[in-house]
């Protein structure tokens, strides 16, 4: 295995740099909806989302191989990684529809079985997060829960009952297919079901209290209930600057999904090039750290 | 142990992590115990310039680059001019070799999850109550390395069990 840390600095980029697309794409659809320009930017968008999603789920498969058999945490990353890959499906077959122009011919019909990966992607991902959850509370963590994280529970819930009096408006609620659509009228609590987890990864992260893993899981939570709000925010009707803040947001997600993967994987990264390190001169490494206890000779001798 | 007062505990009393009764007690004690006193005031130095440590490994976390050997270097050597004595044996006390641990794995899965796989691993390891002794070394490092691996994956839990064999008093003398 390849232990290599590289920096955030490129994602941070990438990230920024999908968002702006993500503002210029909402603000031809709110103002300019008719433009030329508005089916490149489409295509653009969902190859890129199919490139952040296809390197999480890479990353996510490296991280998987990094848990032990039988584990609930090795559950929990193949699961996010299965969403992943769905996602990939997803995107591309978003970019394909609208690369062959099916997106103007046969929108009610094929187009709309993209529904079939958006709803497996976001439950294995819901999966995911629970198995993962339960992996920390196997070590009392994420259990004991504050009045704050009911609020936050109560939060997400009410985009819950907004975003369904609004399903009228998503793409797919006319598909032929009366499966198609009752799959796109679950869309919401099936998005707000991994963001309900989102606040138990927040607790968790509150109560690690730092360090990589903690980042990563920022990243994780903010994802997850930034796709919800975003969703909530498109389905504003009458209001532009409501859909170019959604556009906003639902672009720069997958990059926020794939920087909390990346996060995580440089705690393996960087733990496995300790771990090596120990192994050739554990003497060497610990060299350094004796010489700070030895400064504490005092506490020693005080003990003795 | 000294006191009554194990090294686990006090670590946990200077993190702050002690059941709010049993802290009490440590306090009442402290009291009365002027050299009790000194230790926890010598244990929270130590203590300050170990989180010093794990702040400086935190920045190489974010900094790829940089030479984690060079960056010790650099504050042991500052350590060392503020005066501080050198001890006389190179063998590490039980508290001295889990703030070790403690001060490795932090950067990398935070202080909480690091005091919740301790916990855990004190618990499964000591063999009279939450005591624990140089004898249940091995396998709080195999249980540590055990429940780290379960939420930090399995590098995380092999660098905990490389260190804490390396910190074992048969392997340092």
């Amino acid at each position: 295995m390849n232990h290599r840390r590289t920096r955030a600095l490129p994602l941070w980029i990438l990230l920024a740099a999908a968002a702006a697309a993500g503002t210029a794409y909402g603000t031809l659809l709110a103002w300019h909806p008719g433009s030329p320009a508005v089916r490149p930017f489409q295509r653009l968008l969902h190859l890129a989302a199919a490139a952040a999603y296809l390197s999480a789920a890479f990353l996510c498969r490296k991280i998987t191989a990094d848990h032990r058999e039988g584990t609930s945490m090795r559950l929990a990353w193949g699961l996010i990684t299965a969403s992943a890959a769905f996602a990939v499906v997803r995107h591309f077959f978003e970019w394909l529809v609208l690369a062959t122009g099916w997106i103007d011919t046969h929108l009610t019909t094929l187009v709309s079985l993209r529904q079939v990966p958006i709803v497996l992607s976001l439950v294995v991902l819901t999966a995911g997060l629970v198995a993962m959850w339960f992996s920390f509370a196997a070590v009392g963590m994420g259990v004991r829960f504050r009045p704050s994280d009911g609020l936050l529970l109560a939060g997400i819930l009410a985009f819950v009952p907004a975003i369904l009096s609004l399903r009228e408006g998503m793409h797919d609620a006319r598909s032929a297919y009366a499966w198609i659509r009752y799959l796109q009228a679950a869309s919401p609590a099936l998005l707000a079901a991994p963001a309900l987890v989102a606040v138990v990864l927040h607790r968790i992260r509150q109560e690690m209290g730092g360090g990589e893993m903690s980042a990563s899981m920022r990243y994780l939570a903010a994802f997850l209930v930034v796709r919800l709000v975003s969703l909530w925010l498109g389905l504003l009707p009458g209001a532009p600057a409501a859909t170019v803040l959604s556009r906003t947001l639902w672009w720069a997600a997958p990059w926020l999904f794939l920087l909390a993967v990346w996060r995580r994987w440089q705690v393996t990264v960087f733990a496995a090039q300790l771990a090596e390190r120990y192994e050739k001169d554990p003497e060497a490494e610990l060299a350094g750290v004796t010489r700070v206890l030895r400064a504490m000779g005092q506490a020693a001798a005080v003990r003795r | 142990m000294r006191h009554g007062i194990s090294e686990q505990k006090w670590v946990e009393f200077l993190d702050g992590a002690l059941r709010a009764d049993e802290a009490a007690e440590i306090r009442a004690h402290l009291r009365d115990c002027p050299g009790c006193r000194q230790l926890a005031s010598e244990l929270s130095r130590w203590r300050e310039l170990l989180a010093e440590e794990g702040t400086r490994l935190r920045a190489a976390l974010g900094e790829p680059e940089a030479d984690l050997d060079a960056m010790l270097r650099r504050c042991l050597a500052q350590i060392r001019r503020s005066g501080a004595p050198e001890r006389a044996d190179a063998r590490w006390t039980l508290t001295e070799a889990l703030a070790v641990l403690r001060l490795l794995m932090e950067p990398i899965c935070g202080p909480g999850t690091v005091r919740a796989v301790v916990d855990r691993a004190v618990a499964r390891s000591a063999a009279t109550g939450r005591v624990l002794t140089w004898s249940d070394w091995g396998r709080f490092v195999g249980n540590l390395s055990e429940a780290t691996s379960a939420v930090c994956g399995s590098a995380v839990g092999r660098l905990v069990e490389r260190a804490g064999l390396s910190l074992a008093p048969e392997a340092l003398t």
